[in-house]
C-alpha cells in the first residue's frame, strides 16, 4: 500500500510546487506592469 | 490558478503575461493562459472577467477589483465574503471542498450568512451543517 501510494503523492507535491511557482511569476509580472487583479483560486 | 481582472486591462495583461512564456487562448469560452513548454490548460492562468457572469446561468456577476485586499497574501486576493459568494455561486463539487475547507478552519459561521446574497444562503447554510 505504501509503495504505491509514494508515486502519487510526489505528484500532488509537484503539482502544488508548480502551481506556487505559476503563481509568483505572474503575479510578480503584474505587479511591476501596474496591472490591476485579484487572485481568486490556486487550487487545480 | 483563477484571477480576476476587468475586461479593459485583457490586452495589457495578455502582453504581460506573454513575456513570461504564457501565451492567451480561449477554451469553451473561458480566457486562460498556458505555459508556452508545457500547454495544459488544466495547469494555466484561468482569467475571472470582473463584473461579468462566469456562465450564462448564474444569478450572480464575478465581483469587481474593488472587492480586493492586499496584505493578507503576497497578492492581492478578494475579501472573504466576496470569495465565499464566488464558491457558492460556483457550487461544483470542488467548489463544495473549498467550502467545507474554509469552514474546517473557522472561517464559515452563521455572521457569513447576512453577508452573501440571499438566493445562495441555503447553499451556505447546507455547508454549515456539513460535518467535517
Amino acid at each position: 500500500m505504501r509503495m504505491a501510494l509514494k508515486p502519487r503523492m510526489g505528484a500532488a507535491y509537484m503539482a502544488v510546487r508548480r502551481v506556487g511557482q505559476l503563481l509568483k511569476k505572474v503575479t510578480r509580472a503584474l505587479d511591476k506592469a501596474g496591472v490591476r487583479y485579484a487572485v481568486v483560486g490556486r487550487a487545480r | 490558478m483563477d484571477l480576476l481582472a476587468r475586461r479593459a486591462d485583457l490586452s495589457a495583461i495578455a502582453e504581460t503575461l506573454h513575456r513570461v512564456g504564457l501565451v492567451q487562448i480561449e477554451v469553451l469560452g473561458v480566457t486562460m493562459f498556458i505555459d508556452r513548454r508545457r500547454p495544459t490548460p488544466k495547469g494555466g492562468v484561468h482569467l475571472v472577467i470582473a463584473g461579468e457572469k462566469v456562465r450564462p446561468h448564474y444569478t450572480h456577476p464575478a465581483p469587481d477589483l474593488d472587492r480586493a485586499v492586499r496584505g493578507v497574501a503576497a497578492y492581492p486576493v478578494v475579501d472573504l465574503p466576496t470569495l465565499v459568494t464566488m464558491k457558492l455561486q460556483s457550487y461544483r463539487p470542488i467548489d463544495q471542498a473549498h467550502l467545507i475547507d474554509l469552514k474546517s478552519v473557522g472561517l464559515l459561521d452563521q455572521g457569513l450568512l447576512r453577508k452573501v446574497p440571499r438566493d445562495l444562503r441555503d447553499r451556505l447554510r447546507a455547508i454549515l451543517r456539513t460535518a467535517e
